[in-house]
């Protein structure tokens, strides 16, 4: 399984960065957010994958019955996805207001600052 | 490990910023325009109360908390108390700026405060996470500030490239991470040290690709070649104000990331690490310097010459010995003192509706005033490492950690290219004693703003003159 | 001893006050402070005349091994002397020479600091002491030329000297650091005294950084240019710059290192080359020059080349010239710089052509004028004419290089007998010129300097056993690092260097009386030497730096965002790829054993979707599928055991197609900017990118190499957090700071969005 992940990541990482490199600026809020689903299942499957081992204690017992999945990097996506939500707002506000600087979707215009 | 209450008088200090953050948030609603100096107070309190709370917690043993995810020690204390006093400063310097561009508002006192938190958690993280967010809550911050100008196309662009660029580094900060958790499943900065020395696999593929994305995000946040776009652009399409702090206080942060993470964290891997520092300090020192010739705004030279003082801090780093980090602490602090200086003077030549950004708006300052003619020449100096400024220590403690380690070659190469550098701060210095000046108005601006200045200039002599406590407090913090 | 050196500061402080205070006589007043420490260092004479040294230590930066410690001994001592007793003329001289200067205050200020730095200088025993006070010397010394910047020329130059100076300083300084650690000690008396230095591998690049910092502040050929065009200064600043101080901080510190790194072969060839060369080169273009400085100037490159010539010489005789011709030098150079200024304050000449005939309205003036050129010429019985014969000796007996030396030094002594003629027969004898301003005779203040200075040379030469002995064999004792004892006379008998003398007497006469044939004759140089010459060369490396500068700019720095984001992908591309070479990566079998179908769907699906979101041209539609892309992500969590991540996962994402639609409906529609290429060759770099992370991924998945700590959270979730749901209690107990950081971010990213917004919202209400 972590061999097709891998590929899969790698594809969206692909569509990610494609995207990014675009000029229109909603291009460029799209691949942000195919970058942030990337990255949490990349440390997904770093974690390891398994089927059905949800990382839960059975009532009664002190320890789960058998191995689990990693719990701590569970909690890590989590994580990372509040945040990334959280980045993804503050960006879309960033680029309205860009937008509203230079009146077109394009990143190109958007060199003022160059000597 | 055994679990219990976390010990929460380590962390007094950032509860205090944060407790105060949120507070001032709420009080500035109600705060009419006319009175935020309100604002500006409180935030000001808020800074002096943290450093008094921080030097009164100090205590030379390291203190562990939260399991272990949260450290304060010498060094923390250090660039803590560095850290909010340059913040202080930063505030000061602005208040007249953002009054003259009415844009002096609570949010950016607020979002300034949250950096601060930011860069404590940074300073004081003990573990990879914490250590993410804080870095994370300090660049939010960051990017809001640029953006702060609503009037200036120039910020929000400028906002929009950090914000994207910063996101690219965080996220592979992030990937690096996790990889290296991968590999020790760890995310405790102990505990992967410890793994590191224990494990006799020594170097594998796995842990050098986890290094260089690590590696790639601190180069980025701290803006080294070939990472350093963002730096010109940024700085000089944001509101001086908010130039002024990001030049100066969350170097001392990223800093305490590069200690924490390369020598606390991966310092087995010294070796390994060392090639790829030198690699990124030979390019900033050589890029820096060289470019910042062509500029003829201040800002942007000002950034390029960040750029090139990176590289002096990484080649401290690199030489990976006591000397070494003592030296990268020393550089870095004088960096903020001297930067605080450099851009509170374009602060100070600016006046509404008018932004001393170009190197001519510094033309026959010495017959405007001779007296911050003289501070600009004496921060002019020390950025170039002229004795018997500051400056000059700094590039020297670094110099010789470098030669102490056998790299000659580095350190003629970064004397070579600091010629090259002092070259664009001289040109300052003469356009300041021999031009004639194009503005012949005087400099009127509030009489705090003044003195702080004049001190801030002066400390860069003070400091040159006895350099010694500033180095002491500097190697004390190192030796853990 | 501190207290001596540190004087000059203490009371440059307090200078303007004072200046303030005492009015039209400040002069004399400020004038007793140099006097003061002349004396204080005449006390020291016995005891260094024996060839011992005092050695004075206080602590400074014991962090940085750096104590302040003074070494008094015969070199240092001799040059203390010149620079407090000089000092005292000049500080006198500019009293009344800037007496309607409006700042005259702060020019008290600058001498004196910089009185004080050049002490300090030639005092340290420490290294980086001596370079502390190196770079002051180099800073007051701009400041004092930029002092008088109302002058265009002054203004050109004001950058070129300070760079030079500051540049080789910084050279200078990796040498020490580097010199300190082959000798083991930052103190120079304890690094002169170890061994080895010659033998060190480090020997040669730190003997080319030193002399990179001695020969730029020396004005060594080829950076001799910078020294005239310094010359802006007010004259008694030139004085001082070039008989006794900065100028010579160079030669000094070629003299204190001479027993330590001098005598190997390189440093014979260097030194003495490069030393003749510029003696030969100075003497010529100060021939060629008419204004009054700069004929001045350039013979002090000629004196400074002769010097460093004659220091890498080495031998014996060579040292003792050197000390003799130091001391020489210092004498007829400030007297007739301090002569130079009555020139221009009392008769308005700034050019030699402007003047002639003065001697009647400055009878005193041109006598004393006269006994410094006469020094200056080396012609007997001037102490001068000693100087020069013990150069000619040394020369005549130089090993290796003898030949070429002594071509340079016959070359030099005619040209130096026409200058000397230029200097102190054209404006005094001859018929009258008129000049800018009706002359007359300076006042005592300004004729003390000068009156002094050339008699010492005068009495030195008829009387050289008062020189001979002392100071100067103490001197000579330290350079050359074994006992020395001179013995200075006007008559050596009839031999080489006498025969050289008189021929050049001669010729350097007849050439004077055709100076201006000599002049011309030598025009065809000026293109050349404007187009290959040291100066042009500086400006085409500096034109040639900011070009660099401008072209990475627009390379690197153009402002578009998407070439940015390509440096640092393209970057982390080779830095990776650069890895797997090196390591040899290794990816373990590729396996697809396991994957149930509905695995493969939901995957499929997901790149499917995401392949939309790249290439659709709706922007509904792109969000649409970028919504099915995370969708799908949810669903790999809950089937791989993360149910409480792929609920995160499906809110998350249903409130960013919220938002992104909300949003983009306030954005224009897509435009297709890019042309075909920029297409392919970001979907290069972009599949590349994806390439990378899949290999990354293949190679990492196979190592976890130590049990995760998260055993530790199952073992402890129930017992420690009362929790059964382990990811939760991580979450809120066990890391619960870092989920209070992630509120944090949170909380900040929403003060983010409402400042701008507020912000915005108020902007539009105006």
């Amino acid at each position: 399984m972590e061999t097709l992940m891998a590929f899969a990541v790698g594809g969206l990482y692909a569509a990610a960065i494609y995207m990014m490199l675009r000029r229109s600026i909603v291009k460029l809020v799209i691949g942000l957010v195919l970058l942030s689903n990337a990255a949490n299942l990349l440390i997904f499957t770093a974690a390891g994958m398994d089927r059905g081992l949800p990382p839960l204690i059975p009532e009664g017992m002190l320890v789960p019955d058998g191995p689990v999945a990693d719990p701590l990097a569970q909690a890590l996506i989590l994580t990372a996805i509040v945040i990334g939500f959280g980045v993804l707002a503050f960006a879309v506000v960033l680029i309205h207001r860009a937008y509203e600087v230079v009146r077109a979707d394009d990143m190109d215009q958007m060199k003022d600052t160059d000597t | 490990m055994t679990f219990e209450i976390p010990d929460f008088m380590p962390v007094i200090p950032e509860l205090f910023v944060l407790g105060m953050a949120c507070a001032i948030l709420v009080i500035d609603l109600f705060v009419p325009q006319a009175r935020r100096d309100i604002t500006y107070g409180l935030s000001q309190f808020t800074l002096i109360g943290a450093a008094v709370l921080t030097i009164a917690l100090a205590s030379p043993e390291t203190r562990f908390t939260f399991n272990d995810t949260f450290i304060a020690d010498g060094l923390s204390d250090l660039l803590k108390v560095a850290v909010y006093l340059i913040t202080a400063v930063v505030f000061l310097y602005s208040r007249p700026y953002l009054q003259d561009r009415d844009i002096y508002k609570g949010e950016y006192y607020v979002l300034g405060l949250f950096g601060v938190l930011g860069m404590m958690i940074m300073i004081s993280s003990y573990s990879f996470l914490t250590l993410y967010l804080g870095l994370e809550l300090l660049s939010l911050s960051l990017y809001a500030m640029v953006a702060f100008n609503r009037d200036s196309a120039r910020a929000s662009e400028a906002a929009m490239k950090y914000f994207i660029l910063g996101a690219i580094a965080s996220g592979m900060l992030l990937y690096g991470m996790s990889i290296l958790y991968g590999i020790t499943g760890s995310l405790d900065i102990k505990e992967v040290s410890d793994y590191l020395i224990t494990s006799s696999a020594g170097l594998n593929v796995p842990l050098v690709f986890a290094l260089s994305f690590v590696i790639v995000g601190l180069a980025f946040k701290l803006g080294a070649v070939p990472f350093h776009m963002w730096v010109p652009d940024v700085y000089h399409g944001a509101p001086t104000s908010v130039t002024l702090f990001i030049g100066t206080a969350p170097k001392l942060a990223g800093l305490a990331i590069i200690m924490r993470l390369l020598v606390d964290g991966l310092g087995p891997l010294h070796h390994d690490w060392q090639g790829m520092l030198t690699i990124l300090a030979v390019l900033s020192l050589a890029v820096g310097n060289v470019v910042a010739i062509a500029q003829t705004n201040i800002k942007r030279m000002l950034a390029y010459s960040t750029i090139s003082h990176v590289g002096f801090i990484l080649m401290g780093i690199l030489a990976g010995t006591h000397e070494g980090y003592a030296a990268a602490l020393f550089y870095t602090l004088v960096y903020a003192i001297v930067a605080a200086g450099g851009f509170g003077m374009i602060i100070l030549l600016s006046r509404r509706g008018f932004e001393a950004e170009n190197l001519d708006d510094f033309r026959g300052l010495n017959e405007r005033s001779p007296w911050f003619a003289f501070i600009m020449l004496l921060i002019m100096f020390s950025m170039a490492g002229v004795p018997p400024t500051v400056g000059f220590y700094a590039k020297l403690a670094v110099l010789q950690a470098v030669v102490q380690v056998d790299m000659i070659w580095l350190a003629i190469f970064a004397v070579i290219f600091s010629i090259v550098g002092a070259f664009y701060y001289l040109r300052a210095v003469k356009i300041m004693y021999f031009d004639k000046p194009e503005d012949e108005s005087p400099l009127p601006k509030a009489l705090d703003m003044n003195v702080v200045l004049s001190i801030n200039g002066l400390l860069v002599i003070v400091l040159g003159i006895f350099p010694g406590l500033l180095m002491s407090l500097a190697t004390g913090a190192i030796s853990w | 001893m501190l207290f001596a050196v540190l004087s000059g500061f203490l009371i440059a402080a307090i200078a303007p006050w004072l200046h303030r205070l005492s009015g039209r006589h400040s002069g004399w007043l400020l004038a007793l402070l140099p006097g003061a420490l002349f004396v204080y260092f005449l006390g020291f004479i016995p005891e260094v005349s024996d060839g011992s040294a005092v050695r004075l230590v206080y602590p400074w930066v014991p962090g940085l091994d750096i104590q302040l410690s003074f070494l008094v001994d015969g070199l240092s001592l001799l040059f203390a002397l010149l620079i407090s007793g000089i000092g005292f003329f000049i500080v006198a001289y500019a009293g009344r020479y800037l007496e309607k200067h409006r700042d005259l205050g702060r020019f008290y200020v600058l001498i004196l600091s910089f009185m004080a730095s050049m002490l300090g200088l030639v005092l340290a025993d420490n290294l980086i002491a001596l370079f502390v006070f190196w770079e002051l010397t180099s800073i007051t010394s701009y400041l004092l030329i930029g002092y008088n910047h109302e002058d265009k020329s002054a203004r050109q130059s004001a950058l070129q000297g300070l760079f030079v100076t500051v540049g080789g300083g910084l050279a200078l300084l990796t040498g020490f650091i580097m010199l300190a650690i082959v000798g083991g000690s930052y103190e120079l008396s304890e690094i002169l005294a170890s061994d080895g230095l010659q033998e060190h591998a480090w020997y040669l690049p730190m003997l080319l950084l030193i002399l990179a910092g001695a020969f730029t502040k020396s004005a060594q050929v080829p950076f001799h240019f910078w020294l005239p065009n310094a010359m802006a200064a007010p004259t008694p600043v030139s004085a001082y710059l070039h008989s006794a101080t900065m100028v010579k901080a160079g030669v000094y510190l070629l003299a204190r290192l001479n027993p330590g790194l001098g005598g190997t072969e390189t440093w014979l060839l260097i030194l003495s080359l490069f030393g003749g060369l510029t003696m030969l080169t100075g003497v010529f273009l100060s021939a060629r020059s008419t204004g009054v400085k700069k004929v001045l100037a350039y013979s002090t490159v000629m004196a400074l080349g002769t010097l460093v010539m004659l220091i890498g010489v080495g031998t014996e005789t060579a040292i003792i010239a050197a000390v003799t011709f130091l001391l020489a030098h210092s004498l007829y150079k400030g007297a007739l710089f301090l002569i130079a200024g009555i020139l221009d304050h009392e008769a308005g000449c700034k050019d030699f052509l402007q003047t002639g005939g003065l001697r009647r309205a400055l009878p005193v003036t041109t006598f004393f004028a006269a006994i410094a050129a006469l020094s200056l010429g080396g012609v007997l019985p001037l102490f001068g004419f000693i100087a020069k014969e013990l150069m000619l000796e040394a020369v005549l007996e130089a090993p290796r290089v003898a030949g070429i030396l002594t071509a340079f030094a016959v070359l030099t002594a005619i040209l130096g007998v026409l200058v000397a003629a230029i200097v102190g027969i054209k404006p005094w004898f001859g018929p009258r010129v008129e000049t800018p301003k009706t002359p007359h005779e300076a006042p005592p203040a300004m004729l003390a300097g000068p009156a002094v200075l050339a008699s010492l040379g005068l009495i030195f030469g008829l009387a050289p056993w008062l020189a001979e002995g002392g100071i100067l064999a103490a001197a000579a004792t330290v350079v050359y690092g074994a006992p020395l004892t001179p013995k200075l006379a006007l008559w050596h008998g009839i031999n080489a260097p006498l025969m050289i003398s008189i021929a050049g007497l001669v010729l350097g006469l007849l050439l004077y009386t055709q100076w201006a044939r000599f002049r011309a004759a030598f025009t065809w140089l000026d293109p050349l030497a404007r187009q290959i010459g040291p100066e042009r060369q500086y400006e085409r490396i500096m034109a040639a730096m900011v070009a660099s500068a401008d072209w990475q700019t627009r390379v690197l720095q153009n402002g578009y965002l998407r070439y940015y984001l390509l440096v640092i992908l393209i970057t982390t591309l080779l830095m990776v790829g650069i890895t797997a070479q090196i390591y040899d990566i290794s990816i373990g079998e590729l396996s697809f054993s396991g994957v149930q179908l509905q695995e493969w769907a939901i995957l499929g699906i997901m790149l499917a979707a995401a392949f939309v979101a790249v290439t659709f041209r709706s922007r509904l539609g792109a969000v649409a599928s970028l919504g099915a892309v995370g969708f799908a992500v949810a669903l790999i969590y809950v089937l791989f055991s993360a149910a409480d991540v792929g609920i995160t996962q499906v809110l998350v994402e249903t409130l960013t197609v919220l938002l992104l639609v909300l949003v983009l409906f306030r954005l224009p529609g897509f435009l297709n900017l890019s042309s075909r290429l920029v297409r392919i060759r970001d979907a290069i770099v972009a599949l590349s990118v994806g390439g990378m992370m899949t290999l990354l991924m293949l190679s990492t998945t196979h190592t976890r190499l130590y049990d995760s700590i998260s055993s530790y959270f199952v073992q402890e979730s129930v017992p420690l957090g009362y929790g059964r749901n382990i990811v939760n209690v991580i979450l809120v107990d066990f890391r619960a700071l870092d989920t209070l950081g992630e509120i944090f971010v949170l909380a900040l990213a929403a003060v983010g969005v409402y400042a701008m917004i507020k912000l915005r919202a108020e902007d539009s209400r105006k």
